[in-house]
């Protein structure tokens, strides 16, 4: 018997690769066309059932749902190799994102292989645990913290004589801040210098994450064009501070 | 009230000369990322949107540090 093949999805994602969902019977098949430098190649087919598995009922699902728990702990485990952070299980980090999993299903576009989407979930999950176990004791009072001095050293060049362009450039830093900068913004600067990631002082402050990436980084704009409108590039700078 | 001390110093002044233009939010950014490594796995040349996200990764901690231990996992489901 010839497969059925019916096309019920096409699209071209944002990275120019084409994405086809075809069906043979009850199979689901992706196959992924990724156009590279102007040739259009199939570079993954993926016999890719997770969907359909874990939406299924009973041993079906729940054998699924064991296979993905295996190939989580293995990649989790990996992450925490590389990442320093307060100490959590990954059992329990797999726990968590299985949950999450089976809750967003739908929101799963196929941009990536499934595999790959569970993973980015698993380990945002792992590395947000492990950024609010290693800062849960931060306060508020440092948080709120947003009056930066600069260290007298910081004016001395490589050979401890005072440089007077590093001078020049600190006391501008300085007023930059002061004037041009809102309080906010201080403090999201302030707590990131000191090491808090943006993540932790947004859950802190009651904000959101993506908001204070912006805090943080409009300042960072902020400050740039100050010191350009000054006649200061980045070059400049550069060259005297990194 | 804190003293900054040299390093941190050092820190702020590369925040500020390595900040580039960035249209999108961490969110944003999580959507995208497992096509990203998928591309950066394969050695593949990202695209226009793609380099968006490179671009997002070079100035947020978060996001970057969230990448790294994504292509950790991946590589170690690959080996
Ligand atoms: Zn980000």
């Amino acid at each position: 018997m010839q497969p059925l093949l019916c096309v019920f999805f096409y699209r071209e994602s944002l990275s120019g690769c084409l994405s086809v969902a075809t069906t043979e019977a009850s199979a689901c098949v992706w196959l992924r066309m990724t156009k590279i430098k102007g040739e259009v190649s199939v570079a993954t087919v993926e016999q890719d059932r997770w969907i359909e598995r874990l939406r299924a009922d009973d041993h079906v699902r729940d054998k699924a749902i064991g296979e993905l728990r295996e190939i989580l702990l293995r990649g989790v485990k990996a992450a925490f190799r590389s990442h320093s952070g307060g100490k959590i299980s990954a059992e329990d980090v797999v726990q968590d994102t299985l949950i999450k999993i089976l809750e967003s299903l739908g929101s799963f576009q196929g941009r990536s292989k499934f595999t790959t989407w569970a993973m980015t979930i698993a380990v945002r999950t792992a590395i947000g645990q492990m950024r609010r176990q290693r800062f849960k004791d931060v306060s508020m009072s440092d948080l709120l913290d947003n009056n930066m001095l600069f260290e007298p050293m910081s004016a001395l060049g490589e050979n401890g004589q005072v440089n007077s362009e590093k001078i020049s450039i600190l006391k501008m830093l300085r007023k930059f801040i002061d004037e041009n900068l809102t309080e906010k913004q201080r403090g999201a600067m302030h707590s990131l210098l000191n090491g808090i990631p943006v993540e932790v002082y947004a859950e802190k402050t009651g904000s959101n994450r993506n908001a204070v990436y912006k805090l943080v980084h409009d300042a960072r704009v902020k400050l740039r064009r100050s010191f350009e409108e000054v006649g200061y590039t980045a070059e400049d700078i550069d060259s005297v501070f990194v | 009230m804190t003293v900054l001390s040299v390093e941190q110093i050092h820190t702020l002044m590369g925040l500020v000369v390595t900040t580039e233009p960035d249209q999108i939010t961490c969110d944003d950014c999580f959507g995208q990322i497992g096509e990203f490594a998928e591309y950066t796995l394969a050695k593949h040349d990202p695209s226009e949107s793609m380099r968006v996200i490179r671009r997002h990764l070079e100035q947020c901690p978060c996001c970057k540090a969230e990448y790294r231990g994504l292509l950790d996992a991946l590589y170690e489901l690959q080996a």
